[in-house]
């Protein structure tokens, strides 16, 4: 791919590239990095890429560098053992400014969103994978190397997780009100 | 603001394709990568100490097969029926009778002939017995230490016999005519009983006193410096990382099979468990906490006491079985949680270091094998498990250990 493109490409997909990595990784600095390193990668191997009918090709490579973004923040979780991380997430990294959504609609997926990310890293990559980013269970047990009935328990437990604190939330705003 | 009771999954797909994060973008950082030769260097991790703990694993094994090809080397190939065979014709062939036979049955001696044919029928009898002794030593070889021990035994009994035969004969006989040849007390029958008693008995003596491995003395003390790698499980969850333990060892031997062991083990354990059996103390936690799960690592400070039954010995090895007690010091906890406060999910890092101590917490089982390297020292392999009895730690956790030890042992006993 010639230089120039690369920029075109890079600068139209950082963002949908960067909000596939964020699901996965804690700390926002070092999803921006992940996902530079996926470019980087991505730009070096393009000749391995096959493109598909012209009507899909858009479609075919959001998947192509989806599977590249997935891959970059699963490898990085693995090198740091699938620690869990603590520490909130600052708010400015947020952008909450939408001219389609409702503000209010905004901090509810901000709030969604910090659920998925808080909750432990190995239920964290499956319910991602499975849920949002539409793999399945023998896909993320082979891409994990875990057993199929790991990939299905840690997901059972993301979801009671996940329902159990949308309960809270709930029950929050209801006395709010 | 609503919410909706509908499918949690399509409610969390919608918020990942809507919410939005502030830019990040830095081609310039991209492009600088790009032109720069090879694939992108990705950061290594430091490692939790699995691939260390490995590698002393690796140099323990090839330093004691080394030291084993060393000593085989050196001492093995030495040690055969004719080196031995030589050793024991290098003790002065004529033994003691063959002396005084000779100088009895010098001519002109006043000896009786009789009293030369009993000498001449004794010394025949001598010569089968030391052949005797020769092949029952080719048949009898067993270990170097004790061919070395049987050798110099040996040659004690023959200083001994030859000092005794000579006492007996300066006793008994009297001094010997210088003229005449002839003895003192030639003619004493009861002497010259004694004399032909104690004699053969000399001669018999070397035979029935090879040592055997029983009668070597294997009571006294020994010590060793072990090491090795552990993983730690709570309520069969899993293992997490692999943990380090060293120490060292001091131990009894009542007999060659049964000795007693204590010591004194530093061991750092990691674990994982669901907050469902982890215990939540009044005061110990934040209230209105909930662990939902947690992982951790403690230091703790091992003191077993042990039984060890020795079986299947050979002279290159022994294997072992062990079982008793273990106590313990913790004096380092380290916390991850992920737990709920007031309803809200968040990570939680905790560190204690108040220290606590478990009287007799667990059972400790092992079974290994013993390698000989030289007469008081060796290697031992002990793969172990330790069952705890009572939970441990700020969560009163029971936590089971199964690792295996590799340690160099030396022997203080005689």
């Amino acid at each position: 791919m010639e230089h120039k493109y690369q920029k075109q490409v890079y600068e139209q997909f950082f963002g949908y590239s960067l909000k596939i990595v964020f699901r996965y990784i804690y700390r926002y600095e070092r999803a921006v990095d992940i996902v530079n390193d996926g470019f980087v990668n991505m730009f070096r191997s393009f000749d391995r890429y096959i493109p598909g009918p012209e009507k899909d090709a858009e479609k075919m490579f959001m998947g192509y560098i989806k599977r590249i973004m997935v891959n970059a923040a699963i490898d990085e979780l693995r090198r740091k053992k699938m620690s869990p991380e603590i520490g909130g997430i600052p708010d400015h990294v947020w952008d909450l400014s939408s001219r389609t959504q409702d503000a209010d609609q905004m901090i509810i997926y901000k709030d969604l969103i910090k659920l998925i990310k808080g909750l432990p890293p190995q239920y964290r990559v499956v319910f991602n994978m499975y849920v949002i980013d539409g793999y399945n269970h023998l896909e993320i047990a082979d891409i994990m190397k875990i057993p199929v009935g790991t990939s299905k328990s840690n997901l059972s437990r993301a979801r009671e997780i996940l329902k159990k604190n949308i309960k809270k939330i709930e029950d929050i705003i209801a006395c709010n009100m | 603001m609503q919410y909706v009771n509908h499918d949690m999954d399509e409610m969390f797909r919608k918020a990942a394709e809507n919410f939005q994060l502030k830019d990040g973008k830095d081609w310039d950082k991209v492009s600088a990568s790009l032109h720069k030769p090879g694939p992108t260097p990705s950061p290594k991790s430091k490692g939790t100490g699995r691939y260390p703990i490995l590698i002393i694993i690796a140099m323990l094994t090839l330093t004691s097969a080394l030291t084993l090809m060393l000593i085989r080397e050196q001492s093995g190939s030495a040690v055969t029926a004719d080196t031995i065979q030589n050793k024991y014709q290098s003790v002065p062939a004529r033994n003691v009778l063959e002396h005084i036979a000779q100088n009895i049955s010098a001519p002109g001696s006043n000896i009786s002939k009789q009293h030369r044919l009993n000498i001449a029928l004794r010394l025949k009898k001598s010569r089968s017995l030391k052949h005797e002794i020769n092949s029952s030593i080719k048949n009898k070889l067993d270990s170097a230490t004790e061919i070395q021990i049987t050798k110099e035994n040996n040659k004690d009994q023959v200083q001994k016999s030859q000092n005794l035969a000579e006492r007996i004969t300066k006793d008994n006989l009297g001094e010997a005519n210088p003229v005449t040849g002839s003895f003192k007390n030639q003619d004493n029958k009861v002497q010259k009983e004694k004399i032909k008693n104690a004699s053969e008995d000399q001669i018999q003596s070397p035979i029935t006193s090879i040592p055997t491995r029983s009668t070597i003395n294997k009571k006294g003390l020994y010590a060793g410096l072990f090491a090795g790698p552990q993983v730690n499980q709570v309520e069969g969850q899993g293992f997490n990382k692999v943990g380090l333990s060293i120490g060292l060892m001091a131990g009894y031997s009542f007999n060659k099979k049964l000795s007693i062991e204590g010591g004194l083990f530093y061991s750092q354990k990691h674990y994982y468990s669901d907050g469902k059996y982890f215990e939540m103390k009044k005061g110990s936690m934040p209230s209105g906490m909930k662990v939902i799960n947690l992982e951790g690592s403690t230091n703790i400070l091992e003191i077993p006491v042990k039984l060890k039954y020795d079986f299947l010995q050979k002279s290159k090895g022994s294997f072992f079985i062990t079982a008793g007690l273990s106590s313990y010091i913790l004096a380092r906890e380290n916390n991850l949680y992920f737990a709920s406060i007031n309803g809200v999910d968040q990570d939680i890092n905790a560190i204690y270091a108040q220290r606590k101590t478990y009287l007799a917490g667990g059972l400790n089982v092992s079974a290994g094998y013993n390698i000989k390297l030289q007469k008081k020292s060796g290697i031992r392999i002990e793969p172990y498990v330790q069952i705890p009895f009572k939970g441990t730690g700020i969560g009163s956790m029971r936590v089971m250990t199964t690792g295996i030890n590799f340690g160099i042992t030396r022997d203080f006993h005689r």
